[in-house]
């Protein structure tokens, strides 16, 4: 098994004068993995503070039900513990959880602790205790009567008339609750819905269409998994301020939900993030930090609150289950004329990502493709299932199941070579986004131009690697093969959204701070950013010391998610060590009596042109600390978001399938993907590999199974199967580079963009082998083999 | 953290002997009474055999002795236990858990545990394998096939320990084939199947057959058995004794998989490991995701 | 609740002799995370992911399923015991080389894993190398990376053997 990196041209500055790159586009080490490899106690998970408490949370064991009387004064008495906090003892503030900026699009459903219980893992009460054993003791002597009420589990069932109504009509937004948007129909279980219609007339386009192709399709219910669970350690100082250490994607979101549904100023909260041992979006939510933050309160003395795995998979937050309807209308030739989505997504007891993620499976997928016209509904729907939130690809990897599936469907309806469809319809460079409009616009307008699109290359060097063209060897006995492909996009950040970047300071002997928001989450941002700093300063990766990332110290950032850290984080960092090399030079300047402009920062020296000023940077920073041009030179730089410039990936598969056993093995993989430019291609790659992994087993395997009353019946390793490296493809990842005009040297985006086509790569390939369409995630061998027997049983074992 | 209030490290078997008791959990390696709460039921100590002279792999009076102490990793590499009907059991044993947990395993726990899905029970069945007992009143064979009982139920009183696992060493040119199907590489048995074969001038003159996880214990298919005696060993004989696998099969659903699945995998199994024991397909080359 | 630390354990973790006092239930990962040996992580508590593996005795084993009263008389091996004079083993190099660390919370496990694979076959082809790391979970890297730097560390230690700390 063989992993090849596509062997790159020289780098160089985009647009530029043909200057060389030294550290960008170097396939570098981790600024921190040296630490991680050692083993060092670098996560929250690693760290004790002095006289620190050890809290538990009491899940409901209901579904669906009231807290009726709740009396603490037993586990109270147990000797040890420290504090029992029920509904009665926190404020009731309504707040949304989702890791999101202000305002959220989201509904204000949630109580820190509510009597009203809405799915099995909700909170009852908060324990602190001296030890993790006495806070698990202290649980099982709260005394809770419920009163339970009937629960709904199906999105639909959800929507009927008379089905249980989970949440009040008046937590609608306050801001967005009375106007056209996001509706909330409290009554029918709609946290969140949109209907939008593009390009031209869709019933028009669907009659002129030759074929009409339909289908519906099912994703399951996911879990992040991120190695190291949730965690959160709360304290109230001697100063009386709050400090957080949490392992979070967004540290500042965080501190200002906490400030709402604590009652404090957002000035007396510090929110500080470690080394976080994963991720995926299910620690873009605050999650566990108010429950700390209500503990330590209680009780002035430091609370760690830790997840146990079965916490993890009973109550933290889950990819949404979606049930989504295609149809589209093609002209013979293969033209594609009008396309439709109708997404249901369960958002499970709370809404908080229920918009957007329902939103984003059509956002982030139709505008894949050119059409005349399109159409698109979504709907959010509350159960009384585990809460569902943002994971890796947010809403995308549903979305182009159904319509990488279904592409493959109208492939088959017309006789045409998949490839050559996709190729027949997909977006250009030049293009204007068909579905997403600027926000900002009075009149409806394109959010953005694909200024940068790769995918051509993408397709015709992931086809030649995989061997499109050659016949494959089916097979003729019991296991047969198959290839399939699927091609997707994503953004690079949240159009219309974002802020991030970066301080930096220059130290006595010419090395930097770089202080930044921007959340390493383990995908490298730190590496990357400390590469964009060296890269504009002039000086090589060893003179850069990052620091990520405390609400205190580092300048504001939304976070790490959306596909956003290089690109707008990366942008602002960039922007920064401009305006520290502009500062250093005029220094420097001054002190050789040389023009500005003749003045360069490289390999660790301010340089003239003519040769004749070769100024180490340490000069330059004991002149300005302690010299005659005293000052700190330091600087920050911020970005945002204009218009989330797409990547864009290619995917081909070999299976062969197992037609007695319904198993599926993924043989072979070839990943292309267009992410502008390679900060660091050996991390890149690594986030392609990574997130196809993660795809393979949203496509194989993963899928977090309820009973009939809504409780976990897999919540561990054991039965939840992550895919393992004997399960692993033979894979091949090409980085493809059309630099992005407006990213950080042409820098876009890589780490959710191939999440999303492993599951309809395979779905596509068993139809390849067998005729046979599985519209249901996961592949399982037993939807294998009844597919099978609705085609009239597994094939004939021809001659061996 | 094992809710215990003592732990006991007895440094002979007489000294282990005595302490047996309902409320004492016997540890070799200790893997799945960390991991699964239903061996903890009643349990308020642990006796721990590690300081016990049982890690013997050895031959003695025609028959492989395991002792209590000797690992799922050192059964797996053991030439002795490889000798044994193409190794069957050595296949078992090192599908069982990750190189971590059969570094720790034990192939005697494995078989306490007493779980209709284990790895090794199927071989061990087919290779008629006998339990060697040790209590108060002495000691007491148990044939395999007898001992166990139901899921995580088996024939041990609790002031009884399992000495070892003895294996008989099978006549020159028995043959065996082992087959198992999971989710994924490394996962527990969705089902899985042992079997050997003697087969002398043409004729299947002895045969087991064997199916893991589709009953409440390791199953002896012994229909398949009958049916497989004294014909040839060819496809249209594995094939059948398939099909009565599948009838004998009393499977439950679970969150692994439904009982018609289980039921059809054990079919399919059952014929693959016989397929490998009739010479008529090597050794693990379906796609096998074990 | 039992609390009473009543079960007597020394043992030598990284050349460093402890004798713990602990509970008789208490893990093997919990003795050592406990001496604020943090290297090994508990992630699923079940044996199902090999991020707590140490090696004990020369083999390697998930310390979340292993009784600390085993460890008792033995020598434990963490991927912080790795280093020699601040310096990484040639495991621990190659993994942080290669970019097989991601997020890094699976890495000391794999790092042992990997160490105790090369201890045993020194020249191990990528099918051996699979097999052995078949129990180590990771979510970060879609194991490619891992797989390569064990490969590349096979090489490295093959052309300057030494021995590692703690090797048989």
């Amino acid at each position: 098994m063989i992993t090849t990196t596509a062997p790159r041209p020289a780098p160089t500055e985009p647009g530029g004068p043909g200057s060389a790159l030294r550290v960008v586009g170097a396939p570098l080490p981790r600024v921190d993995g040296r630490a991680l490899v050692a083993g060092a106690p670098v996560y929250t998970v690693d760290l004790d503070l002095p006289d620190m408490l050890h809290g538990k949370i009491l899940h409901s064991p209901l579904a669906h039900a009231r807290v009726a009387a709740i009396d603490v004064t037993r586990a109270l008495a147990l000797p040890g513990v420290r504090a029992v906090l029920t509904h009665r003892d926190v404020p009731p503030t309504r707040h949304a959880t989702a890791g999101v900026p202000f305002p959220e699009l989201s509904p204000y459903d949630t109580r820190l602790l509510d009597p009203h219980l809405r799915y099995v893992g909700d909170w009852v009460a908060l324990v602190a205790a001296e030890t993790e054993a006495l806070a698990e003791a202290a649980l099982a002597l709260i005394d809770v009567a419920y009163e339970e009420l009937p629960a709904v589990f199906d999105p639909v069932a959800a929507m009927a008339e008379g089905a249980p109504q989970l949440h009040d009509p008046d937590t609608t937004h306050p801001r967005f609750g009375a106007t056209p948007g996001p509706v909330y129909d409290a009554r029918h279980n709609v946290a969140a819905h949109e209907e939008i219609w593009r390009g031209g007339d869709f019933a028009a386009a669907i009659a002129r269409a030759d074929r009409v192709v339909e289908g519906t399709y099912r994703t399951q219910r996911v879990a992040h998994c991120a190695l190291e669970p949730h965690v959160s350690i709360a304290q109230v100082d001697g100063y009386d301020r709050l400090n957080i250490w949490s392992s979070t994607q967004v540290p500042f979101h965080t501190r200002r939900q906490l400030a709402r549904v604590l009652g404090w100023p957002v000035s007396r909260i510090r929110v500080i993030k470690l080394r976080v041992g994963g991720g995926f979006g299910g620690k873009q939510e605050m999650l566990l930090e108010p429950a700390a933050a209500a503990l330590a309160i209680a009780t002035r003395r430091p609370v760690r609150l830790l997840h146990t795995r079965q916490e993890e998979f009973n109550a933290s937050r889950f990819r949404h289950p979606m049930t989504i309807r295609m149809r589209s209308g093609v002209t013979q030739d293969g033209t594609l004329l009008a396309l439709e989505m109708h997404a249901v997504a369960d958002t499970g007891a709370y809404g908080g990502h229920g918009l957007t993620v329902a939103q984003a499976a059509g956002h982030k997928t139709l505008c894949l493709y050119r059409a005349q016209a399109y159409h698109f509904v979504a709907d959010a729907v509350y159960t009384n299932a585990p809460v569902s939130g943002a994971m890796r690809g947010y809403g995308a990897p549903q979305g182009y199941f159904a319509l990488e599936s279904h592409m493959d469907e109208v492939a088959a309806a017309l006789g045409l070579d998949p490839l050559a469809l996709r190729r027949r319809n997909h977006v250009r460079r030049g293009d204007d986004d068909p579905i997403n409009l600027d926000p900002t616009a009075p009149e409806p307008r394109s959010a953005r131009r694909f200024r940068s699109c790769g995918l051509p290359e993408c397709l015709e060097r992931g086809a030649a690697a995989i061997g499109w063209e050659r016949p494959l060897e089916r097979g003729r006995g019991v296991v047969r093969r198959g290839r399939g492909l699927a091609i997707a996009m994503q953004g690079s950040g949240v159009a219309g959204s974002e802020l991030g970047g970066a301080s930096i300071k220059m130290n006595d002997d010419g090395s930097f701070n770089v202080m930044t928001g921007a959340t390493d989450i383990g995908q490298g941002s730190d590496t990357v950013l400390a590469q964009i700093a060296a890269e504009t300063l002039g000086v090589g990766l060893d003179r850069i010391v990052m620091h990520s990332s405390d609400t205190d110290i580092d300048i504001f950032d939304y976070g790490s998610y959306a596909s956003s850290t290089t690109f707008v984080s990366g942008t602002g960092v960039r922007r920064a060590a401009a305006a520290v090399r502009d500062q250093v030079l005029r220094v420097a300047a001054a002190m050789t009596g040389q023009p500005l402009a003749e003045l360069d920062l490289a390999g660790g020296c301010v340089r003239s042109r003519d040769g004749t000023v070769d100024l180490p940077l340490a000069e330059v920073a004991l002149e300005t600390l302690y010299g005659t041009r005293r000052q700190q030179v330091m600087a920050s730089g911020h970005a945002s978001c204009h218009d989330s410039p797409p990547p864009f990936h290619a995917q081909f598969v070999e299976i062969a399938v197992d037609c007695e056993t319904g198993q599926i093995r993924v043989e072979r993989m070839v990943n292309a993907i267009d992410l502008g430019r390679a900060v660091n291609p050996r991390l890149a790659s690594g986030q392609v590999e990574g997130a196809v992994a993660m795809g393979l087993g949203y496509a194989l395997s993963e899928e977090v199974l309820l009973d009939d009353r809504g409780r976990v019946r897999n919540p561990g390793f054991v039965d939840y199967k992550v895919l393992s490296c004997l399960d692993m493809p033979e894979m091949t990842t090409i980085l493809v580079e059309d630099p992005e005009p407006t990213g950080p040297y042409g820098a876009k985006s890589c780490g959710e963009v191939p999440i999303n086509t492993p599951a309809p790569a395979v779905a596509n390939a068993l139809y390849d082998a067998l005729g046979i369409r599985v519209r249901s995630l996961p592949i399982t061998p037993e939807k294998v083999l009844a597919a099978l027997r609705a085609a009239g049983g597994p094939p004939v074992p021809g001659p061996a | 953290m094992l809710s215990v209030d003592a732990y006991h490290r007895p440094r002979s078997l007489e000294q282990a002997l005595a302490l047996l008791a309902p409320e004492r959990a016997v540890v070799a390696g200790g893997t799945d009474l960390l991991v699964n709460p239903r061996y903890m039921a009643g349990v308020r100590e642990v006796v721990d055999l590690g300081s016990l002279p049982l890690a013997f792999l050895e031959v003695r009076a025609g028959q492989v002795r395991i002792g209590a102490n000797v690992t799922m990793a050192a059964v797996a590499r053991s030439p002795l236990v490889r000798g044994l009907a193409d190794a069957i059991l050595s296949r078992g044993a090192a599908v069982c858990g990750s190189p971590n947990i059969r570094n720790m395993a034990t192939l005697v726990g494995n078989v306490a545990a007493a779980l209709p899905s284990a790895d090794t029970p199927p071989p061990l069945l087919a290779l008629d394998a006998w339990v060697l007992l040790r209590g108060p009143a002495g000691a007491r064979r148990v044939a395999l096939q007898d001992f166990f009982l139901g899921p995580a139920r088996a024939d041990r009183r609790p002031d009884e320990l399992i000495e070892c696992v003895e294996v008989p060493v099978p006549p020159p040119g028995t043959a065996g084939g082992f087959y198992k199907v999971g989710r994924t590489a490394d996962d527990i048995a969705t089902v899985n199947a042992a079997c050997v074969l003697r087969v002398e001038e043409g004729r299947i003159v002895a045969a087991r057959v064997v199916v893991g996880a589709v009953a409440p214990v390791p199953l002896r298919v012994a229909d398949a058995e009958a049916a497989l005696l004294g014909r040839a060993p060819d496809e249209a004989a594995v094939v059948e004794a398939g099909r009565l696998a599948v009838a004998a099969a009393q499977p439950i659903s679970d969150q692994r998989a439904s009982a018609e699945h289980r039921r059809h995998l054990a079919g399919v199994c059952a014929t693959r490991a016989l397929r490998q024991a009739a010479g008529l397909a090597p050794h693990g080359a379906e796609l096998a995701h074990a | 609740m039992p609390d009473g630390s009543t079960l007597p354990v020394r043992c030598t973790v990284n050349g460093r002799e402890y004798h713990w006092r602990l509970a008789p239930g208490t893990t093997l990962l919990e003795a050592l995370r406990a001496a604020q040996v943090r290297g090994p992580k508990l992630v699923c508590g079940t044996g199902d992911c090999c991020a707590c593996g140490v090696i004990l005795d020369g083999r390697s084993v998930n310390a979340c399923c292993t009784l600390a009263g085993k460890a008792d008389g033995a020598t434990v091996l963490t991927a912080e015991g790795l280093l020699e004079a601040g310096r990484l083993h040639p495991v621990q190099a190659a993994f942080a080389e290669t970019g097989a660390a991601q997020c890094g919370f699976c890495t000391p496990g794999f790092v042992i894993r990997a160490y105790a694979l090369l201890q045993e076959d020194p020249d191990p082809d990528e099918a051996a190398v699979r097999a052995a790391l078949g129990g180590n979970i990771c979510r970060c890297t879609g194991y490619v990376k891992p797989v390569e730097a064990v490969l590349e560390a096979a090489r490295r230690m093959r052309s300057a053997p030494a021995p590692g700390p703690g090797a048989p």
